[in-house]
Formats: C-alpha cells, sequence, structure tokens
C-alpha cells in the first residue's frame, strides 16, 4: 500500500472504533445504571433481583473486553497516521503480543511482552515495524511447540535497539540470516527489514529459540 | 448540610451523558448536562459549575475549543477531558491547554468520581469562589 492507502486505511478504522467506542460507553453506563437501580431496591422486592444483578455484572465484564479489543484495534489503526513517528518499544511489544494473541492461542502457544527495564525509544515507520514483528511472531509460532511460550521482548545489542521473540531468556549470541539462507516464511520478511534498516538473527540453541531483529 | 458536588457533563452522545448523569445523582453529585459546546458554554455562564467533564471529540464546537474559551473565561473552572481515542494525544493537548486531567471513555464511574473529587479540591484551595454548590 502507498503511504496515502495506509494513511486513509489507518483513519477509516480508527473513525470506526471510536464509534464502536462510544456505542461500549453507553452500553457501560446502562448497565452500571441497571445494577445502581436494582441494588438501590429492598433486597428480593423484584423478582430475580439476583439473576439480574449478575446480567449486568456480565455486561459490563463483555463490555471491558470489547473495550480493550476496540483499544487495540484504534492503536493499531494510529500506527498509520504517520509514515515516522517516535515508538515506545515496551509499549509496542505489549500491543504485539495483544494483537498477535489470537494466532498464538489458536495454536496453544503463549504468547507475552517481557519489556526492557528502562524506556526504549526508536523514530521509524510504525506500521512497517508492526508488520516486520508480526511476521517474526508468526515464524516464531510455527516453529514452537504446543504449551510452550513465545516472548516479545525489546532490547538493547551493541548500543542499537532490538526485539528479542523467542522461547527463554533473551539470547546473547546469534546468526545473522541473510537473504540466501533465508527459509521461506523469513524471506518474505527482507523487504521489511531493508525498510527499516533491520537485521533478523536465528537463534536456534537448546535454551534459547527465536530470533533477534536488530536496528541499525 | 453538606453541599453537594455540582458538575456539568458535555457529550454529544446524549443517551451515554443522560445515563452518566443518573448515575451520579444517585451517587448524591448534581449532574448538569449539556451535548454540545454551545450549549456547555451557556450553562457555565449561567451555573458556573466548579468542575465540567468535557468530551474532546464533539461536533462543532470540540472539547479542546471550549475548554479554551472556558479557561479564558473562568480560569479556576476545572475542567477534565473524556478522550475516545486510543492516542493521548489529544489529553496531553487539553492538560497544554489547563484542562485537571484526562480520562478514557468509557471510563470507570469510581474513577471519575474520585478524578472530579480531586478537580473539586483544586478549585476550592484556588482562592475565591466562583460558582459552586447547590
Amino acid at each position: 500500500m502507498s503511504q496515502r492507502e495506509t494513511a486513509f486505511t489507518g483513519r477509516i478504522i480508527a473513525s470506526l472504533s471510536h464509534e464502536i467506542k462510544n456505542v461500549l460507553a453507553t452500553i457501560k453506563e446502562s448497565a452500571g445504571l441497571m445494577d445502581d437501580i436494582l441494588k438501590l431496591c429492598p433486597e428480593r422486592s423484584v423478582p430475580h433481583q439476583d439473576r439480574l444483578i449478575q446480567a449486568a455484572a456480565n455486561i459490563r465484564k463483555q463490555i471491558d473486553r470489547g473495550v480493550d479489543v476496540v483499544l487495540g484495534l484504534n492503536q493499531f489503526a494510529h500506527s498509520m497516521d504517520e509514515p515516522r513517528a517516535e515508538i515506545d518499544l515496551n509499549g509496542l511489544a505489549e500491543r504485539m503480543a495483544f494483537l498477535m494473541h489470537r494466532f498464538a492461542q489458536k495454536l496453544g502457544i503463549g504468547l507475552i511482552s517481557v519489556p526492557y527495564s528502562e524506556r526504549l525509544k526508536m523514530v521509524t515507520d510504525p506500521f512497517g515495524l508492526e508488520m516486520l514483528l508480526a511476521g517474526a511472531v508468526d515464524a516464531c509460532l510455527s516453529r514452537a511447540e504446543k504449551g510452550s511460550e513465545i516472548r516479545i521482548q525489546p532490547c538493547v545489542v551493541e548500543g542499537r535497539p532490538a526485539f528479542w521473540l523467542g522461547s527463554g531468556p533473551m539470547a546473547l549470541s546469534a546468526t545473522l540470516l541473510s537473504k540466501a539462507d533465508c527459509p521461506e516464511d523469513l524471506a518474505a520478511l527482507q523487504g521489511d527489514l531493508e525498510r527499516l534498516q533491520a537485521r533478523i538473527y536465528d537463534v536456534g540453541s537448546a535454551e534459547h529459540r527465536g530470533f533477534l531483529v536488530r536496528f541499525s | 448540610m453538606e453541599k453537594r458536588m455540582k458538575v456539568l457533563l458535555v457529550d454529544d452522545e446524549e443517551e451515554f451523558v443522560q445515563t452518566l448523569a443518573e448515575r451520579l445523582e444517585i451517587r448524591g453529585i448534581q449532574a448538569l448536562v449539556a451535548t454540545d459546546g454551545v450549549e456547555a458554554l451557556h450553562l457555565i455562564e449561567e451555573e458556573t459549575p466548579p468542575v465540567v467533564v468535557l468530551d474532546v471529540m464533539m461536533p462543532g464546537l470540540g472539547g479542546l475549543e471550549v475548554l479554551q474559551r472556558l479557561k479564558t473565561s473562568h480560569p479556576r473552572m476545572q475542567v477534565i477531558l473524556l478522550t475516545g481515542h486510543g492516542s493521548t494525544k489529544e489529553g496531553i493537548q487539553g492538560m497544554h491547554l489547563g484542562a485537571f486531567d484526562y480520562l478514557m471513555k468509557p471510563v470507570r464511574i469510581e474513577d471519575l468520581i474520585k478524578k472530579m473529587a480531586e478537580a473539586y479540591e483544586a478549585f476550592a484551595g484556588s482562592g475565591t469562589r466562583e460558582g459552586g454548590a447547590a
């Protein structure tokens, strides 16, 4: 997609998710009001009072879930706003774990974000970076065993920002995957890697299985 | 007798704002309602509420514009912004324009009341009363 197309897509998704959020906010307040009124009534004065209170609580719980989903969608849409922006890498790792959670869940694999000990920032293409990390997460998932857990962890390697995506703690040494020896799924990421001035490293030891994405 | 806290809720989502007002009334808070920026500015002049809860995204006169005008005419009045966006840009912009704080919509009513109480204290502690409790 061109930048214009990306920005348009993001604008429409952001606008629609904003509307959905307004709908959820109104339902949430209405369920809250039902709950308030039921609790104001003397105990057992309303038929099925407890069941109605429970139903209102269920509505609120599902709305909170819906709000998280819409927030994820909205933040994703805003990543398309600008071709370059300053990105908080800990926040991005958390968002990527949320966005990719269902894909991992379907395979029976856990997906978590592990923040770096300090705030890490990078100026780059936010949408491109999300796409690259999603591709790297997919590659991890296709190699991971059912029941395992994949980490998305921002880090610093030789003074530059990087992401560790794999099982176990972050790897300390790794092999650069050149275009020639890249497996098919990772070869598809080469365009993104070049655009973002990044390189991907394969880590295949028994303790550390995954990929290191380094930015120059 | 203890005075009731008076707040003005401004949001173009009428069902949302009316329901929220009703829930606040149940909790002993006098909640006035405006569904657009112009109506909000009228009510601010008539009622001088110490605390205003203002939606950022409104058609016509937007929340940030209402905030700017309100802060010029009633600098002590405290404004809590409700932002519906995943981005916190508008909230931060509002803080630069003098908002007391901002909350993401939908907000838990307990969190909103806590923030309103803090804003009310900030108003009360900021000098001569402009308006206030009913």
